[in-house]
């Protein structure tokens, strides 16, 4: 049973009933400073809920939302592409303020963020220049003179320097080149300097963060962002890594538990853009060519607890050919190239998609010893405008060369020598929502890193997702499926417990609430993935819910819900589509004895895409008759895992 | 531990000993100069520890004599390519290095520290300019109950009869026994409009404030259906003291300070300049689409 369940009053009831009978037998009385206590008196107590329906309620009521992925004018190519907006404005933004974008135009989120990760690239957050490097320029101080003469002759005068170095700066009395910002100045103190004064724990969560930016071989991207628990004082002891220090993946993660190490501090780091990977995010070798092993599998599902599975570079949940069945799957799909425009190869795909790493990690599991890709989902944008903008009619591009204007609607996101992919298919997308029980750092990232979050594709959307062993209709009757549900089961991200006696199969409660200012929901879907007796990779997507009243098709499909969009006017109705959705599934395929988890998909009814507000906004606007005008937002919830006992 | 062991231990004393031992083999491996007219690359101690300390701020140990080396070639490498990139200009019409250098300029302009301190009177009467900035919003707390339109029976005419049920016999019913069930909270504490419009819509938000207090009343429609309210708490918005706000104020304060600074400096730096431009002259008129 996970400990979850201390801190919650129906399961301390529930504890309580099954002890007291064995003490009634024989009453003991304990003496306390309130008294004597017998059983009796207990059981008088405890068996009720406590008439406050709020006390000892530990868990969220909503989530939080957010993004940790957004680059800032502090990105060598986010300034190289005209970016003005820097860190500060752009936590501005975040917490609601109107700025000024790169190409002089006001704008506004429609709701301020709850919290946001600032992730620049850490190979231009450097330090300027050393001080001890000798530098003829800095020659011209005499006490830098001296020290650099001592430094030279080594020995008892190089310690003296040393020494008198450390005083000085502990007087703050260091010579004046030291100090001079020309010289010292560090852009990732900086940073973490101005990030700290946006944190405003209860309100607003400004996570420190950066982006290792691997390009592995030329393009192939293995980007992740490093995602820091703590605050400036622990992240300014150890330099961020940079891809000069190295490109591999497993090598970051060395550097991470050496951050641990010295700081005590924990961080976590969440990979994406599989899809422009060309086959290396999810490969069962490392870059440079060696298999993966036990350790690595370990270190992999230590290190790496989440995926962003939804950006403005395409989504990568998972691709059309690999789930022909799946009538959703074909969403914001970038299949060509990686990020240099090498056209990928036929079997790259197959390891570049989550919903297939997620199966792959089962097998893998059988053959070392741990899940190297047991991971929960989350989206972001990777807006390189410091304009963080996943909703359609507020989406500000991903450079400044794509923030809205008519030149948008042909002009190019990418061109590698004529290998292009058009500003039309940025995805105005990725958002996460973490069910963490309090607006801080700790409390956001220790939900990370156990994986209670949610990507969407932009709407806030409300997402509730428990799995058990004794979920029933009821539950989904009641209008506080929180309570049932961390009380009956374990929420996203978790995995169930061992099967009672006589529990047949699982089930799962998921309810969803819409954005009150986006589309309806059509549906919520039960993924479910698994691996066979024969060791093949299986996944079956189930309706479990839906809006109105549609008949599923013999093999258990909903039909599509159609579309009230009106393209021209970029508007639509909420005519279709239901507010909610809850309900309680059991699996009806289970089989004990293998390995399987569950993640839930909640579909928007059809919505006007940002290319239908453009084309409505901008008179010289001129798509070509292929651009897609309408989108069916989503959200994916992070997976419970089944495994067999024994 | 005894002062020189300290001494002995501290990495700074190491790079300076390998750093040293490394530079000697690279010049004797690397060979005297043959040819006069060859440029120098001086690898100075102070940048063999430079590269050292990185490494070991990065990694948290310091590097291998391998490694050290590696570092000393990257370093060589990167130093022949950059002199030779500046021979031929290439630093010249680089958007990215010229922005990159307009933006060190910027850094290397920050206001001092003392600048950035304000006394309180000057909060103060900055508070006191931008009240409106600081509001502290209307907040307001209350009951509600569903009804789904989705439900069977007209849910205006079915509103009506609860709201008649709730007023008349039970005023006290908790709204989970009236109403149908939904993901909303029934009672929302005490909460800014703006943190209402997140979870009920703005158009439901702005309907609250018309309604009376302890009464039930409504319907008042979200996206979501139609919502029978009990307002249960208001409080009224106000200008708080610059003591309860004070970081805030400050931070804003800094912002528009840094940003005047800034400007100032540039238009300092400008006036050294004499900006010729060409003949100024009104950008060519869009032609009007013909019908």
């Amino acid at each position: 049973m996970s400990n979850r369940f201390v801190s919650l009053p129906a399961a301390a009831v529930a504890a309580l009933i099954v002890a007291l009978p064995a003490a009634a037998e024989e009453p003991q009385s304990v003496q306390t400073d309130a008294g004597t206590i017998n059983p009796a008196k207990v059981e008088r107590f405890f068996n009720q809920p406590g008439y406050s329906p709020y006390a000892g309620r530990s868990f969220p009521t909503r989530p939080l939302f957010g993004e940790i992925h957004l680059h800032t004018s502090w990105s060598p190519d986010a300034i190289a592409g005209g970016t003005r907006v820097g860190p500060d404005e752009a936590l501005q933004y975040a917490k609601g303020a109107e700025i000024t974008s790169s190409t002089g135009q006001q704008v506004k989120l429609s709701r301020p963020y709850d919290f946001m990760m600032v992730a620049d690239h850490s190979d231009a957050l450097g330090v300027m220049s050393g001080v001890l490097e000798g530098d003829p320029s800095l020659m011209t101080d005499p006490k830098l003179k001296e020290w650099h003469e001592g430094m030279k002759a080594g020995g008892d005068k190089a310690t003296a320097v040393v020494m008198e170095m450390i005083t000085l700066q502990g007087q703050g009395k260091v010579p004046k080149p030291m100090t001079d910002p020309n010289i010292q100045f560090d852009y990732w103190r900086k940073m973490t300097e101005i990030v700290e004064g946006h944190n405003d724990p209860g309100r607003f969560t400004a996570l420190i963060g950066y982006e290792w930016t691997s390009n592995y071989g030329g393009g192939n991207n293995l980007h992740r962002n490093i995602v820091y628990r703590d605050g400036k004082e622990m992240a300014d002891q150890v330099r961020p890594l940079t891809t000069f220090d190295t490109e591999i993946p497993n090598e970051l993660w060395d550097w991470m538990a050496a951050y641990e190490e010295k700081t005590g501090g924990r961080v976590l780091a969440v990979p994406h853009n599989g899809n422009l990977s060309n086959g290396l995010m999810f490969a069962t070798e490392t870059p440079d060519g060696k298999p993966i092993d036990a350790q690595w599998a370990e270190e992999r599902a230590r290190w790496e607890p989440l995926y962003e599975v939804t950006q403005s570079k395409g989504t990568s949940e998972q691709h059309p050919k690999l789930a022909p069945s799946d009538e959703f799957a074909n969403f914001e799909i970038w299949d060509k190239y990686n990020l240099a425009g090498v056209p990928k190869e036929p079997g790259m795909i197959e390891y570049e998609y989550a919903r297939q790493a997620l199966k792959r990690g089962l097998k893998l599991e059988d053959e070392l010893g741990t899940n190297p890709f047991k991971f929960g989902l989350i989206g972001s944008t990777d807006d390189h405008t410091g304009v963080s903008s996943t909703e359609e009619n507020n989406f500000w591009g991903k450079f400044p060369a794509s923030e809205p204007g008519p030149e948008r609607s042909t002009g190019n996101a990418f061109d590698f020598d004529g290998n292009t992919v058009k500003d039309w298919q940025l995805g105005a997308s990725g958002l996460t929502a973490v069910w963490a029980p309090e607006n801080t750092r700790a409390s956001i990232w220790d939900a990370m890193k156990r994986k209670e979050v949610y990507g969407t594709t932009g709407p806030r959307m409300f997402v509730r997702f428990f799995g058990g062993w004794d979920f029933d209709e009821g539950d989904a009757q009641r209008r506080d499926p929180g309570t049932v549900g961390y009380g009956k089961g374990v929420p996203m991200g978790g995995d169930l417990p061992p099967a009672p006696e006589g529990a047949e199969a699982p089930s799962f409660l998921v309810a969803a609430l819409k954005d009150p200012i986006s589309g309806n929901l059509d549906r919520i879907q039960i993924i479910k993935g698994w691996v066979d007796a024969n060791g093949e990779m299986q996944e079956k997507i189930y309706d479990v819910v839906w809006s109105g009243d549609r008949e599923p098709d013999a093999d258990g499909k909903v039909p599509l819900i159609g579309s009230t969009v009106d393209v021209e006017k970029a508007t639509w109705t909420n005519t279709i589509g239901a507010p909610e959705l809850i309900t309680v599934w059991q699996d009806p395929d289970f089989d004990p004895s293998l390995k399987a988890f569950y993640y839930a998909r909640v579909i928007e009814i059809p919505t006007p895409r940002w290319t239908a507000y453009d084309a409505a906004y901008f008179k010289e606007a001129n798509f070509s008759a292929d651009v897609p005008m309408s989108v069916t937002e989503r959200a994916y919830t992070s997976p419970i895992w089944y495994t067999p006992q024994g | 531990m005894s002062f020189l062991s300290k001494i002995v231990r501290e990495p700074l004393v190491h790079f300076v000993l390998i750093g040293a031992g490394v530079f000697g083999l690279y010049a004797l491996v690397a060979g005297e100069d043959e040819d006069s007219a060859r440029d120098t690359i001086v690898v100075t101690d102070g940048r063999v520890q430079q590269l050292a300390q990185v490494f070991t701020k990065t990694w948290q140990r310091p590097p291998s004599q391998d490694e050290l080396r590696g570092l000393i070639d990257a370093y060589v490498k990167e130093e022949v390519y950059y002199r030779e990139a500046l021979k031929r200009g290439l630093d010249r019409d680089d958007t990215l290095i010229r922005r990159r250098m307009q933006q060190k300029m910027e850094f290397v302009t920050e206001p001092s520290d003392e600048l950035l301190q304000p006394s309180d009177e000057t909060l103060r009467a900055y508070l006191n300019e931008n009240k409106t900035k600081f509001r502290v919003e209307p907040k307001i707390a209350f009951d509600q109950v569903f009804l789904n339109p989705n439900k069977p029976g007209e849910a205006a005419v079915r509103a009506a009869q609860t709201l008649e049920l709730l007023r008349t016999t039970r005023s006290d019913a908790k709204s989970a026994d009236v109403g149908d069930p939904t993901l909303l909270p029934d009672q929302l504490a005490l909460s800014s409009l703006s943190g209402v419009a997140r979870s009920f819509g703005d158009a439901f938000a702005a309907n609250l404030t018309d309604l009376p207090e302890n009464e039930w009343a409504g319907p008042i429609k979200s996206p979501y259906g139609l919502h029978l309210v009990r307002v249960t708490e208001r409080v009224e918005g106000y200008d708080p003291e610059l003591a309860d706000i004070r970081d805030a104020v400050l931070q804003k304060w800094r912002t528009e300070t840094r940003d005047a600074f800034q400007a100032q400096a540039y238009d300092d730096l400008l006036a050294q300049y004499e900006v010729v431009l060409p003949g100024v002259r009104e950008p060519p008129r869009q032609t009007e689409a013909a019908p």
